[in-house]
């Protein structure tokens, strides 16, 4: 047999799953996005862009994407930050690494919705992080942090960014491991100190880590959904939102698939033109160098 | 040897194709804790019994998801055969034609979630209303008396919150989907406003009764707690809160509270006093319109809910009341939950109600929020609600 076609047999099982599953799921929920189809009357007729055109005047989705960025915005630089800080505390061997060596990870690797039950407790009137509010005199919303419109999608941002920034720890400090040691010695023979390493060669080395980083983050960020769910469904008054809660509502919940994928296939534009500009940006600042 | 090893084989064969059974029908449900799915079992095993031939594949649902399940599985044209539905889904389902029809004597309030063009789509399985708590100690202390009318109710609310900030007047729903509207929808049918006209073509949230009903339970918000239907009940059974709304089944976890923890149960009064009107819901059992095992499912439900069968799951489930007048009950507070139940009733059936449900949910919640008035959202509310109503009957027949 020819190399090619042992290729393409030992691929075949994955490519036959990706056609099925995959690509074509993706073809029909396009074309469903054209049409006004409905879950229980299972047949819908052809409409164009209306769907898209819809979308755009409906104030609920326009919010949930306003919601969507606000948390893709607010979430992403702190957690690739502080996971950055984390991995190089760990890498340096700073004082104290082992402790978080020992703890980073355990928020990534417990189930979302158990996460996000202990926050509602948390979050709630009487919770802990109330009454620590409470205790330092500052003033906590009167009904908790998720039943109020100002706090609650911040509440969960914080809640975000404590779950994910463990696994970024987990890719940063990979990408440090990856930077050959003796460019470390020999600036430690140069009398760098630990935040000139950091400033003028790991973060420098480790520009292919920060697009992975950044664009798995973004995706992340984008698809928020279990959180909403779990936590809030939305409310309070559209604050919390998301898009992909819309998509859930819209297209599962009220079965207007039609409307439901057009949302989606929005959503998937804004991630894909989100992550081709992470790329220009940071190839581009490598180029300009 | 070889002969004998055949022929045993083909009288295990022949055996096991005699035990399988003739008729499978699949059951989606969702009675899945401790207590009553032993009960759907057992029952699901006497009909088995009764009817050879017949197996039951019971599939558990949960509230969470159940209602996406069911329309998916309906969208792949592979629904249940025989499956549970909340009282307020069933004419989305039946107006899409997705439904058997059903015959029965059962009383017609009852019955009037699963009408529709004037058939019956479900048989009603356990009903269940929404009725005053009151912690009676804290009203004690704050030195007022069990309320009569709206003004006793406010004023004893505003008492109890005035007794510190760990106490609250009213358990206020938190904006949660399919369970706000039915918290205020007591107040509503008290104050004599409705969310449709009797023919289902005309909002009537925006009408003065209506305004007057939020108002007024937005004014309970002020002296109150919001938060969700959950954590309402845990505040309530922890002595914080002088009056939520529920239903039977918070009856049921308070029987295991301390004696000390002083309850009672107030059925919903009008505006100037008298008995008001309550919402009722439930759970019905439909049976899918193009089901092979059509009428072995039909008879499957009226068996599940026969008056003893269904007596059974609500004694199983700790609340809820079989859908039978004349019920023989011991209890003093379930007599009151039943008095509560009769003096209730149902949304009207109609196959926008989940998108009219969000209106009216979304309208409270934008009051609750101070997003405008009781006039300005529920006005809001009715124009939405009318211009969905004008679209489906635009809408030209499939």
């Amino acid at each position: 047999m020819r190399p090619q076609n042992k290729v393409l047999l030992f691929t075949l099982p994955w490519l036959v799953f990706l056609l099925i599953f995959w690509m074509y799921p993706m073809i029909y929920s396009f074309y469903l996005s054209l049409t006004d189809f409905q879950l229980l009357r299972g047949s819908g007729k052809f409409v164009g862009f209306s769907n898209y055109i819809r979308l755009f005047q409906d104030p609920v989705f326009l919010k949930s994407l306003q919601n969507t960025f606000y948390f893709v915005f607010g979430t992403i630089p702190i957690t690739t930050i502080a996971a950055l800080i984390l991995a190089l505390f760990i890498y340096e061997r700073i004082p104290g690494h082992r402790f978080f060596q020992a703890t980073y990870f355990i928020p990534s690797i417990t189930a979302m919705v158990v996460v996000a039950l202990v926050f509602y407790n948390l979050y709630s009137r009487d919770g802990y992080i109330f009454t620590l509010c409470k205790l330092a005199g500052l003033k906590p919303p009167q009904n908790g942090f998720l039943q109020s419109e100002d706090t609650a999608l911040l509440a969960i941002m914080a809640m975000d960014i404590w779950v994910a920034i463990g696994y970024y720890v987990l890719i940063f400090l990979a990408g440090v491991k990856s930077i050959p040691t003796e460019l470390f010695e020999a600036a430690k023979v140069d009398g760098a100190g630990f935040f000139r390493r950091s400033l003028h060669i790991t973060i420098p080395l480790m520009k292919s880590t920060f697009i992975f980083v950044l664009v798995l983050n973004s995706i992340r960020s984008f698809q928020i959904f279990v959180e909403i769910f779990v936590m809030t469904s939305g409310r309070p008054f559209n604050s919390t939102l998301t898009t992909v809660y819309f998509i859930f509502d819209k297209g599962l919940q009220r079965g207007d698939i039609g409307y439901g994928s057009a949302a989606a296939y929005l959503l998937f534009i804004i991630i894909l033109i989100f992550s081709l500009m992470q790329f220009r940006l940071i190839s581009g600042r490598e180029h300009s160098k | 040897m070889r002969r004998c090893g055949i022929l045993f084989l083909l009288v295990i064969l022949g055996c096991t194709q005699s035990q399988r059974p003739s008729h499978v029908i699949r059951f989606w449900q969702f009675w899945s804790d401790i207590n009553t799915k032993p009960v759907i079992e057992q029952l699901v095993k006497e009909f088995e019994v009764q009817n050879p031939g017949i197996k039951v594949e019971i599939t558990d649902l949960t509230w969470a998801n159940g209602h996406d399940k069911l329309v998916i599985s309906f969208a792949a044209k592979d629904p249940p055969d025989i499956m549970e539905l909340g009282s307020d889904w069933i004419a989305e389902f039946s107006s899409n034609r997705l439904l058997a029809k059903f015959e029965s004597d059962l009383p017609d309030n009852f019955l009037l979630p699963a009408m529709w063009h004037d058939s019956l789509y479900a048989l009603p399985w356990l009903l269940d209303t929404r009725i005053f708590y009151v912690n009676v100690d804290l009203l004690r202390r704050a030195k007022t008396k069990i309320p009569n009318d709206w003004p006793e109710l406010f004023a004893a609310c505003i008492k109890v919150d005035n007794l510190g900030e760990d106490y609250f007047g009213f358990g206020c729903n938190s904006a949660e989907k399919h369970r706000l509207y039915k918290k205020f929808l007591p107040f509503l049918w008290s104050n004599g406003g409705d969310v449709l006209s009797r023919d289902g073509k005309v909002s009537l949230l925006a009408m003065p009764e209506g305004v007057g009903a939020l108002d007024f339970y937005l004014d309970l918000c002020d002296c109150g707690i919001i938060e969700s239907q959950t954590r309402i009940e845990e505040y309530f059974r922890e002595g914080k809160v002088g009056f939520v709304i529920s239903g039977g089944w918070l009856l049921r976890r308070l029987k295991k509270t301390p004696p000390e923890f002083q309850y009672q149960l107030l059925p919903v009064f009008r505006s100037g006093g008298g008995t008001g009107t309550s919402f009722f819901g439930g759970e019905f059992l439909a049976v899918h319109a193009g089901s092979k095992n059509k009428e072995m499912a039909k008879k499957l439900a009226e068996f599940l809910t026969t008056r003893e069968n269904s007596q059974r799951l609500c004694d199983a489930a700790g609340f809820g009341f079989p859908p039978y007048d004349s019920l023989v009950i011991d209890d003093a507070d379930k007599k009151k939950l039943a008095f509560q139940l009769k003096h209730s009733k149902a949304t009207l059936p109609t196959p926008l109600w989940v998108d009219i449900e969000q209106d009216l949910e979304d309208a409270i919640e934008a009051a609750m929020y101070k997003h405008g008035t009781a006039r300005e959202v529920l006005t809001k509310a009715s124009l939405l609600i009318d211009t969905k109503i004008k679209a489906n009957l635009n809408a030209p027949a499939e």
